[in-house]
Parts: C-alpha cells; sequence; structure tokens
C-alpha cells in the first residue's frame, strides 16, 4: 500500500505517456514498484528508468553476482518491493533458497561460489559501515578486476536509491 | 588518494574524452575528473546515463538552490563521503546557506535553518537515512511543505546523492584540495 496514487492513463499528460512507453519498453508493465512514484516528474522517470536498465540488463556482472548484490541491498533497507521481486530473479539465476534466507535474516550466507559470496559482503559492508576495508576491497578488486568492480557499486548505489525513494513513499510487496 | 586513478586527457579514449565533453558542455560547465566522474570514465557509457540523473537532481528539479544542497549535505553526511562533502558545503554557502547550518549538519547537531523549506527537506533526508523509512508525521509535513511532484524530486536527491556516495566510498573517492576524510561524530 503505496503513500502515492497510481497514475492512470488517462491522467497522463504526453510526457507521462512517453515515459510509461519507456517503461514498458525495458520491463514489459509501467506501473507499480518503483515506476509510480517517476509519472510525477517524467523528465526524472526517464533518467531513472534508463539508470535502472543500465544496471539491471547491461551492467557487466553475471545474473548471479548481480541478483546477490541487489537482494542484499533491499535487505538493508528492508524494502518488500525489492526484496520480494529480486528473489524471483535470484532464484532464477540459481541462488539457493538458504542463501536467500541468510540474506534476509543477515547472517552469513553460505554461497555456491566465491564471486557472490565476495559481492554480498562488498554490498554489506559499504551499506553497514559506509567504507570499504582494504581487505574487502583486495578481495573484490582481484576476485571481479576494475571495471567489474565499478559496475558493482553502481547497482548497490542505483539500488540503494531506488529502495530509498519506495520507502520514502511506503511502497511495499504488492 | 583514491582507489582509482585519475585520467589526464591524453590518457583518455575517444569515448572518455567524450564524456568529459559532454559533461563541461552541461549545467556543471566542466569536465569531472574526480568525484564520481572517476567511475564514470571506467564505464562512459553508464557514465552518460548516471550523470544525466546528477544534472537533474542539481539543476531540473522544482527547488530552489539552498534546498537542494540541504538535501545533498545531509545525505553527504550521512555517507561520511568527503568529496561529496567538500563540493556541495561550496555549493550550499555559495546558494546562501548560512555556514552555522553547514557546521551543524557536520557535526549531526541541529541546524537552526533560515526557511521552514531547508528544514523539512533536512529532517526528511536524515530521518529516512537513519531510520531507513519516515513517520505518517514527516511524510505529511513534507507533503504539505512541497506537494507531490517535488517531494517526489526530493526523494530523487536523496537516493542519488546516497548511489554517487556509496560509489565513491567503494573507491575512497576525496577532494583533490580539500581534507581527505569528513570528520565523524557521534549520531545525536
Amino acid at each position: 500500500m503505496s503513500r502515492l496514487k497510481p497514475m492512470s492513463d488517462a491522467d497522463m499528460d504526453a510526457s507521462q505517456t512517453a515515459l510509461r512507453d519507456a517503461i514498458q519498453g525495458v520491463w514489459k508493465r509501467s506501473t507499480g514498484g518503483p515506476f509510480d512514484q517517476w509519472y510525477l516528474s517524467p523528465d526524472m522517470g526517464l533518467r531513472a528508468n534508463a539508470l535502472t536498465d543500465y544496471c539491471r540488463w547491461q551492467a557487466k556482472l553475471e545474473s548471479d553476482v548481480l541478483e546477490t548484490a541487489i537482494l542484499t541491498t533491499a535487505a538493508h533497507w528492508a524494502q518488500p518491493y525489492q526484496w520480494k521481486t529480486h528473489v524471483k530473479n535470484a532464484l532464477d539465476a540459481g541462488l539457493s533458497q538458504d542463501a536467500i534466507d541468510a540474506i534476509a535474516a543477515k547472517r552469513p550466507p553460505i554461497f555456491a561460489t566465491v564471486e557472490q559470496s565476495i559481492a554480498h559482503d562488498v554490498t554489506r559492508e559499504i551499506l553497514e559501515t559506509h567504507k570499504l576495508s582494504a581487505e574487502t576491497y583486495a578481495r573484490a578488486v582481484t576476485a571481479f578486476g576494475e571495471p567489474v568492480l565499478v559496475d558493482l557499486a553502481a547497482v548497490v548505489g542505483w539500488y540503494a536509491s531506488l529502495a530509498i525513494q519506495m520507502n520514502i513513499f511506503d511502497v511495499g510487496a504488492s | 588518494m583514491a582507489r582509482l586513478k585519475a585520467l589526464a586527457r591524453e590518457e583518455m579514449d575517444a569515448e572518455q574524452q567524450a564524456l568529459m565533453d559532454e559533461i563541461a558542455s552541461g549545467p556543471r560547465k566542466a569536465p569531472m575528473t574526480n568525484g564520481p566522474g572517476l567511475g564514470w570514465l571506467r564505464n562512459p557509457k553508464a557514465g552518460h546515463i548516471a550523470q544525466q540523473m546528477g544534472a537533474f537532481c542539481r539543476f531540473g528539479t522544482g527547488h530552489p538552490d539552498d534546498v537542494v544542497e540541504i538535501i545533498i549535505c545531509t545525505t553527504a553526511r550521512y555517507w561520511s563521503q568527503p568529496y561529496e562533502w567538500w563540493a556541495h558545503k561550496r555549493n550550499g554557502l555559495k546558494a546562501g546557506i548560512a555556514p552555522d547550518i553547514i557546521d551543524a549538519i557536520e557535526n549531526r547537531t541541529k541546524p537552526k535553518f533560515q526557511s521552514i523549506e531547508q528544514e523539512v527537506a533536512h529532517d526528511i533526508t536524515k530521518e529516512m537515512l537513519e531510520n531507513k523509512k519516515v513517520s505518517n508525521a514527516t511524510y505529511e509535513r513534507a507533503l504539505k511543505t512541497f506537494g507531490e511532484k517535488k517531494l517526489v524530486e526530493l526523494t530523487q536527491v536523496v537516493g542519488y546523492y546516497s548511489n554517487i556516495a556509496i560509489q565513491m566510498n567503494c573507491f575512497e573517492v576525496a577532494p583533490d584540495d580539500g581534507p581527505n576524510a569528513i570528520k565523524d561524530p557521534a549520531f545525536t
């Protein structure tokens, strides 16, 4: 139950319709989750949609690593919509239910790969302590290399942004 | 000293140079070779998309500059991000925010604001980041002060500058000619 009412097609002006089509083009739907907020400021919404599209579909991360980072971010912010959506994606990407349960409970998960484990540790440490220790950074840069680590940080940052915006408007799991 | 090496123009390929030119030709009027630009140069395609949102948050919302900078300074304080703090303390002072307000934000004490809008923007930003949600009272006060459109834009500024702070903290990005750390008093 969000603090904002979803906008109906009949209420949209031309810029909102263009935003709806852009969202639909990427996600095959155009309401719910982060989207309802964006219609209030369509120019902002187009830019948010492009950033989300990049992080979800174009970042240089394997899908299991990507979903590990996103779920860890969603757990940190306790964002119900982000959590529910990405549990499905994470299972599709091959994460185990046990690992997902551990992320939710903020216990150290037992991951199938070292990359998943490092993505989780980087995400949790940066969100909880606001910095990365030299040791965690060294592990991450060795495992991923600099360009992939830059994208991992971008995904954590942007999904944190989405979670913050959704939590201010109390967007639920729907 | 950041974990990512700064690139001189002659070290950049055509795509990286084009990104810097795009940033310099926009409202920032200068390329961004430090700060968030350090990460963007590693991936100019992502950098292009991100800097467009950054430009919106700085220059495209319905909020006046002083309110935008209050939101950004409060966010930079929360994440203890030295580059973001340094750049937006400067912008905030330029936008007319009183120096003792900036100092209070840095010291995590309650500022005496110059306007209701500054105060409401600060309070919702701080509450969201510290509690990870906002109370009905805070939400209603912000909605009444700003209306839905400007409130959404406010949340985007909090989110985007958190996003940038998180990325810069991963790579220990700090200003070239400012302190490389922001002091870290206890939360009050």
